[in-house]
C-alpha cells in the first residue's frame, strides 16, 4: 500500500505494509532512525514522536493509519529551532543539563517534552515528572531529564509547535 | 527483558507483508468488513496494538475506524451524555464535564495509561476491548451506562452491565461495533466515585472500584459498587448495595462494615506479586474509600 504523509514538514509516498507499526515505517522506509524501538509493545515510549500535533508511541500506530497525517520525529526537530540557535530549546536542555546517560531513551523523551510544552509551557517539576510518564529511562537517569526539561521551558520563548494546538492542559 | 518466543512472534508479524488493512469511511462498512473477513477494528490502537504485537491475536484484516469522521462528540445536553465511540480519553478530559453530575468519567479518564495513551486510546475502543482491569467499565456501570452497539444499519443499547460475558468477550455480534455510550443523568443528591490501585501510577489497575450513592435527605435511597480487575468480568456487589438502601449516608462505620465483604464476592486470581488475600484487601479499603467520598458529594449534591 502506498502511504501518502508529511514527516519533518515534507511530504513522502511510502509503499510499505500498513500493518507495521508506524515505527518501523519511520525507521526502515524513510530511514529515520533517531526514533528508537524499545519494547515495541508500548510502555516504553522510546519510539515517541509527534503525529498532528499530540503525541504518540509510534510503534502504537499502524503504517496504514499514517495515511495523510503529519509527523514530526527527532530529525525534525532542530528545524523549529530558534532564530540563531541550532537546536529546539528542548535539545538544548538536555545537552545543557547534561540529561541522558544511554541516550536510548532520549529521543522519546524529547518528543514528548515537546509535546508536553505546547501545551504547558511553564510547567512545574511534578507536571513533567507526570506529564512524561509514560517514558522510561533504564538508566533511571529521571533527576536529570527533569532538570532539562525545566531548562528548555526557560529557554523557550515564542517556539510553536503548531499555531493552531488546544493549549488546555490535562493534568494527570 | 523480552522472552524468545515473543522475539520470535514479533519477528513473525513483522514478515508478514500480504495482510490486509483497510480504512473504513462508515461503520456500516466496517461491519461489512467485519463479515467477509476474519478481522479485527484498530481505532486509537492503544488496546490493540499490544495484543498485535505481541502476538496474541493474528487477523487476516485490520479494519481501521479511526478516519470516520464525527462519532468524537461528548454532548451533555440531554437527559443523559451521549459519548462518540470515537472521542478520545484526552478529549474528555478536556471537555466541560467537570461541571456536570457526569464529572467522575473525568476521574476516571485521567487513570488511564500516560499521556500518549490518552491521545489517542477511544472511548468505544477502551469498552470494546473488555480486559477485565480496564478503568471505564466500574464507573459507567455504576452509572447505568449503555453501550451503543452497530452494525452500521440497526443500532441497539445494551446495559454496560450485562455487555461483558467474560474475559475479552462480550454480547457483540460478530459484525456490531461499539459505536457510542449513553449514561443517564444522575438525580440530584447523587454522588460518584473511582479509584484504582496499580503499581505504578498509569499501570493497568490491580484493583479498581467505583461507587454510586444517591440520598434523600440524608438516607441513600440508590447505591452500586462495582469492582474491577477481582473476576472475568468487573463484578457488581448488589448484596452490599443492599445493605447501604436506606441507611444514613454519615454513617461511615456502616460503609466499613459493608465495605469488609467485599471478598464473599469476588473471585481474583492470584499472582506472584499480589495473592488473593492481598487483593481482597486492597478492593476492601478502596470500596471504603469510594464509599466515603461518594458519599460526600452526594450530601454536597443534596444540599
Amino acid at each position: 500500500m502506498t502511504v501518502t504523509l508529511t514527516v519533518n514538514g515534507e511530504e513522502k509516498e511510502v509503499e510499505v505494509d500498513p500493518t507495521v507499526p508506524l515505527s518501523k515505517l519511520l525507521r526502515e522506509e524513510l530511514e529515520l532512525k533517531g526514533t528508537k524501538r524499545g519494547c515495541e509493545t508500548g510502555k516504553c515510549g522510546a519510539c515517541t514522536v509527534i503525529v498532528d500535533g499530540k503525541a504518540t508511541k509510534s510503534c502504537q500506530r499502524l503504517a496504514g493509519q499514517a495515511e495523510g497525517t503529519d509527523v514530526l520525529t527527532i530529525e525534525g526537530l532542530a528545524d523549529r529551532a530558534e532564530e540563531g540557535e541550532d537546536l529546539h530549546p528542548v535539545q538544548q536542555g538536555f545537552v545543557d543539563e547534561f540529561g541522558m546517560q544511554c541516550g536510548y531513551c532520549t529521543p522519546g523523551i524529547a518528543m514528548m517534552s515537546v509535546a508536553l510544552l505546547e501545551e504547558n509551557p511553564d510547567p512545574t517539576r511534578e507536571e513533567i515528572q507526570h506529564g512524561i510518564k509514560g517514558n522510561l529511562c533504564r538508566c533511571t537517569g529521571y533527576a536529570k531529564i527533569y532538570d532539562a526539561v525545566l531548562g528548555a521551558a526557560d529557554r523557550i520563548e515564542d517556539t510553536s509547535l503548531d499555531p493552531d494546538a488546544d493549549t488546555a492542559t490535562s493534568d494527570d | 527483558m523480552m522472552r524468545g518466543r515473543e522475539c520470535f512472534l514479533i519477528m513473525a508479524i513483522e514478515q508478514r507483508n500480504d495482510s490486509g488493512f483497510c480504512r473504513a469511511d462508515s461503520f456500516a462498512e466496517a461491519a461489512t468488513l467485519l463479515r467477509e473477513h476474519d478481522a479485527a477494528i484498530i481505532a486509537g490502537g492503544q488496546s490493540l496494538m499490544p495484543l498485535l504485537r505481541q502476538g496474541i491475536i493474528d487477523k487476516d484484516m485490520i479494519v481501521d475506524v479511526s478516519a470516520i469522521d464525527g462519532h468524537n462528540e461528548i454532548n451533555p445536553d440531554g437527559d443523559s451524555l451521549y459519548l462518540g465511540g470515537l472521542a478520545t480519553h484526552r478529549e474528555l478530559i478536556e471537555s466541560d464535564l467537570k461541571e456536570t453530575p457526569w464529572s467522575a468519567l473525568i476521574e476516571t479518564a485521567k487513570e488511564i495509561g500516560d499521556r500518549q495513551v490518552r491521545n489517542w486510546g477511544t472511548v468505544g475502543g477502551s469498552i470494546a476491548h473488555a480486559d477485565p482491569s480496564l478503568d471505564y467499565p466500574p464507573t459507567m456501570i455504576a452509572m447505568d451506562a449503555e453501550v451503543e452497539c452497530s452494525d452500521g444499519e440497526t443500532t441497539e443499547y445494551v446495559p454496560l452491565e450485562e455487555f461483558y460475558l467474560g474475559e475479552y468477550v462480550t454480547v457483540l455480534d460478530p459484525d456490531q461495533l461499539v459505536t457510542g455510550i449513553r449514561i443517564p443523568r444522575p438525580p440530584a443528591g447523587t454522588g460518584v466515585a473511582f479509584e484504582k490501585f496499580a503499581w505504578r501510577k498509569g499501570d493497568m489497575s490491580l484493583v479498581n472500584v467505583a461507587a454510586r450513592l444517591s440520598v434523600d435527605g440524608t438516607e441513600i435511597t440508590e447505591a452500586r459498587i462495582v469492582v474491577g480487575c477481582m473476576g472475568p468480568t468487573p463484578l457488581r456487589m448488589e448484596k452490599m448495595e443492599a445493605a447501604l438502601v436506606g441507611s444514613s449516608v454519615h454513617d461511615a462505620d456502616r460503609q466499613r462494615a459493608v465495605a469488609e465483604h467485599v471478598d464473599d464476592f469476588t473471585e481474583p486470581v492470584g499472582e506472584e506479586h499480589a495473592s488473593v488475600e492481598y487483593k481482597n484487601r486492597l478492593a476492601e479499603r478502596l470500596t471504603e474509600k469510594v464509599l466515603r467520598t461518594a458519599a460526600e458529594r452526594a450530601t454536597e449534591g443534596a444540599e
